[in-house]
């Protein structure tokens, strides 16, 4: 499948991808979003809840068991990684191509 | 108390709500389309915020609500085929959202305008079933079964009058199916248009 075709992603797919990199529930992924992102990145409820939703359709991350029978447990997959990959590789080169540019800039 | 209202809206909704909360009317349920059912309280400054979300699992609906209340939000009415999901916050001043973007928000309405037509779902066997009974062919349902005028040509007028009644009751499913398509269409037409238009509202880079 060719995942470039989902770039690039919102902030907050990323900080989500990321997030569950180990397995958690929504509101573990809501908390841990704020700690990443040192409080810049708030995600509330529904479009937490929308995020997921949508990342699971697209099979990114997947439902894991879980014990809580109110609280589903998710984690990202293999197509997730493969995505957030290509990814970190187009912020790179756009960070690269942004530090050399900076001077012209200013 | 109960008030008869139906909002495409959801911000309209939110506000109406919250109207209601200052004049002393907390919402209770909304058992069925339109029909909001209030318990009278002290006046309050409340902050309804409404989701619109269909679940065919119970085990899905439950993970909603439980993460909504995780998040510090309580789940005031909503079961997992009315669609409309009715939260306050669980700290009442607070005045925040239930969504953090306008993309996300805005969806709300893409959902809505589909769940209008998924209400819906159950009209082409409703059709099928009118399209049986009247033997396949929708203006037999519009013929009276028995002769209204006899044979010296003088109107029954009893007859008349039943006949006509059995034609009422016969065509209505047809009118209901009909005043379903119209109503439920131009709902979700509408809810497709707030759709688009927050989308358009949004000026990304």
């Amino acid at each position: 499948m060719n995942l470039n075709k989902y770039l690039p992603l919102t902030e907050t797919t990323f900080y989500v991808l990321l997030a569950l990199l180990e397995p958690g529930h929504g509101y573990v992924v809501m908390t841990k979003v704020e700690e990443l992102s040192k409080g810049s990145v708030r995600i509330a409820a529904g479009t937490i809840y929308g995020i997921i939703e949508n990342l699971l359709t697209l099979k990114m991350i997947k439902s894991v068991p879980s014990t809580d029978k109110r609280r589903k447990i998710y984690q990202t997959t293999s197509d997730g990684l493969e995505v957030m990959a290509l990814e970190i590789d187009r912020l790179t080169k756009l960070t690269a191509l942004a530090v050399k540019m900076k001077e012209a800039i200013k | 108390m109960k008030k008869l209202k139906v909002f495409v809206d959801m911000d309209k909704e939110e506000m109406f709500l919250n109207e209601m909360a200052m004049k002393g009317y907390q919402l209770t349920r909304y058992p069925h389309m339109g029909s909001y059912v209030f318990e009278q309280k002290e006046n309050k400054k409340l902050n309804y915020r409404v989701d619109y979300q269909l679940f065919t699992k119970k085990s899905d609906f439950d993970n909603y609500i439980t993460l909504f209340e995780d998040a510090g939000w309580k789940h005031v009415f909503g079961t997992t085929y009315t669609g409309s999901q009715y939260f306050l916050p669980l700290d009442q001043g607070q005045t925040k959202d239930i969504y953090s973007d306008s993309e996300s928000k805005a969806k709300r309405h893409d959902r809505l305008s589909k769940g209008y037509i998924k209400r819906m779902s159950l009209l082409p066997m409703y059709s099928i079933v009118l399209l049986m009974s009247a033997d396949y062919n929708l203006l037999n349902l519009f013929t009276f079964n028995k002769p209204v005028i006899d044979d010296q040509g003088v109107i029954l007028v009893g007859t008349l009058l039943t006949q006509m009644l059995l034609l009422i009751i016969k065509i209505s499913p047809l009118v209901l199916i009909i005043l379903m398509l119209f109503v439920n269409g131009r709902r979700s037409y509408k809810a497709k248009m707030i759709y688009k238009k927050s989308i358009k509202n949004e000026s990304r880079l």
